[in-house]
């Protein structure tokens, strides 16, 4: 999900730092002072989500988490993110720090749409109406953040379209592992801890 | 492993020499760099712009060398995916049926530039450590929020590490042989369990944050002085990224 150092053009990097910035801006003033220790809770366990592999088939992946950070966190996922990211850059060398601003906006565009579009059917009182909106937004947090991804090398570098549709269709198996873990997890914390589930700036 | 790497990067943080230029300058000049190098895209301008991050590289001497080496080889985890689907998917004339030799030339490129981008920045902005990079944040009027969010979650990492390595511990002592969905709900149950302990805590923690007197006195960072050196290095990066931008130009117009 990670896009390296070397793939994007200048144009490609400020609009990712444009996104970012405005996005993480954004996150900050939503977030207030009493509330940071909560959200630095949370972009840890997104950070430590990468270290976690699940088996798939006969290989493993790990866990993004997009999907359930974004309907914890709501608009303060990008400061979160953004945040984790860093952190992963800096220790483990996973992405960059040049590409830090595209791979916020990849990964924290999603985690907030799903927020905005499934964080109230995830609360609902139907079980299957929440079911079914858990599952897609883990399902489309990913998809979507590989659609930015893709979107983000196509514009590069236009003959690189075929490389960012793969990374799409590759991204199919992850998304599913993501969807029923995201499903799993808020039916945990509908019933562990319902208010989480409501987003930090309404807790 | 989570621990172990960052105890490395915190040992090896401020064993440089470049530890004595404002944390500021390090920042803007890696910067400067690593934008310069992403917009080149010729063998000629590549290889003039490898020369100022071999410098660099050179700096410590042997010292830093093999931590350096050590993270290039992380950031290369990558390089042996690109070299084998960059050529598979790019267009152009196929060499042994599937491999595209301008994908092949384009993969190249870009590990080429991911390695030299990552010099600079590995060595002069990564390697400040966590404390480095706040001050260095802080120094360029970055929001307090940002920075406290910062040193909180790599604070939470240690602890939340060692509790999902506990619950991993007995997810495999409880149920070795896990199979498909079994294993989904497990994970998810576990790190649902990490995120309701993990507000407990953050609860408890910002009262305890509070008793101390609130954020304002948690991070007091380093007052920082511009000299003349961090002048004259800024002055080098910047005649170095305006040499390579006039070379990358008159290759194109050639």
């Amino acid at each position: 999900m990670h896009i390296s150092e070397g793939f994007l053009s200048p144009s490609a990097l400020a609009a990712g730092w444009a996104i970012a910035g405005a996005g993480v801006a954004w996150g900050l003033k939503k977030m207030d002072s009493d509330r940071i220790v909560r959200v630095s809770m949370a972009s840890s366990v997104f950070f430590l989500a990468s270290l976690i592999n699940v088996k798939l088939g006969p290989s493993s992946t790990h866990l993004s988490l997009i999907g359930p950070i974004g309907l914890i966190l709501g608009w303060t996922s990008f400061p979160a993110i953004f945040t984790a990211l860093l952190l992963q850059a800096v220790l483990f060398q996973f992405g960059g720090l040049l590409v830090l601003g595209a791979n916020t906006a990849s990964m924290a565009t999603p985690a907030v749409l799903a927020y905005l579009v499934f964080g109230a059917a995830t609360r609902s009182r139907n079980l299957r109406l929440a079911s079914v909106a858990s599952f897609a937004a883990g399902f489309l947090a990913v998809m979507t953040s590989a659609l930015l991804v893709g979107l983000w090398l196509a514009l590069s570098d236009p003959d690189m379209m075929l490389t960012a549709k793969t990374i799409f269709a590759v991204h199919v198996p992850l998304a599913v592992v993501e969807g029923v873990t995201t499903l799993f997890m808020t039916m945990f914390l509908r019933r562990a801890f319902p208010d989480m589930l409501k987003g930090v700036d309404r807790l | 492993m989570i621990l172990d790497s960052v105890r490395i990067f915190e040992e090896c943080a401020c064993k440089s020499r470049l530890d004595a230029v404002d944390p500021r300058c390090r920042v803007i000049c890696a910067f400067c760099l690593a934008v310069t190098i992403a917009a080149l895209d010729s063998v000629h301008a590549l290889a003039a712009g490898s020369v100022l991050p071999l410098l660099l590289l050179c700096i410590d001497g042997r010292r830093s060398m093999p931590r350096i080496f050590r993270m290039l080889a992380g950031v290369n985890k990558v390089s042996v995916l690109v070299l084998f689907f960059l050529p598979l998917t790019y267009p152009g004339d196929r060499v042994l049926v599937f491999f595209s030799a301008d994908g092949m030339k384009m993969a190249i490129l870009i590990i080429w530039k991911l390695n030299i981008i990552s010099i600079p920045l590995l060595k002069m902005a990564a390697s400040m450590g966590i404390t480095g990079i706040n001050d260095a944040l802080a120094a360029l009027h970055f929001p307090v929020k940002l920075r406290m969010l910062l040193l909180l979650t790599m604070r939470y990492v240690f602890l939340l590490a060692d509790r999902m390595a506990t619950m991993g511990r007995a997810l495999c002592l409880r149920s070795p042989r896990m199979k498909g969905m079994q294993t989904y709900k497990a994970y998810a149950c576990m790190v649902g369990t990490t995120l309701v302990h993990s507000s407990d805590r953050a609860e408890r923690a910002a009262l305890a944050i509070g008793c101390r007197g609130g954020m304002s006195g948690f991070s007091r960072p380093d007052r920082q002085v511009w000299t003349w050196r961090e002048w004259a290095l800024c002055a080098i990066f910047f005649l170095n990224s305006a040499c390579l931008a006039a070379i990358s130009i008159t290759r194109m117009s050639l």
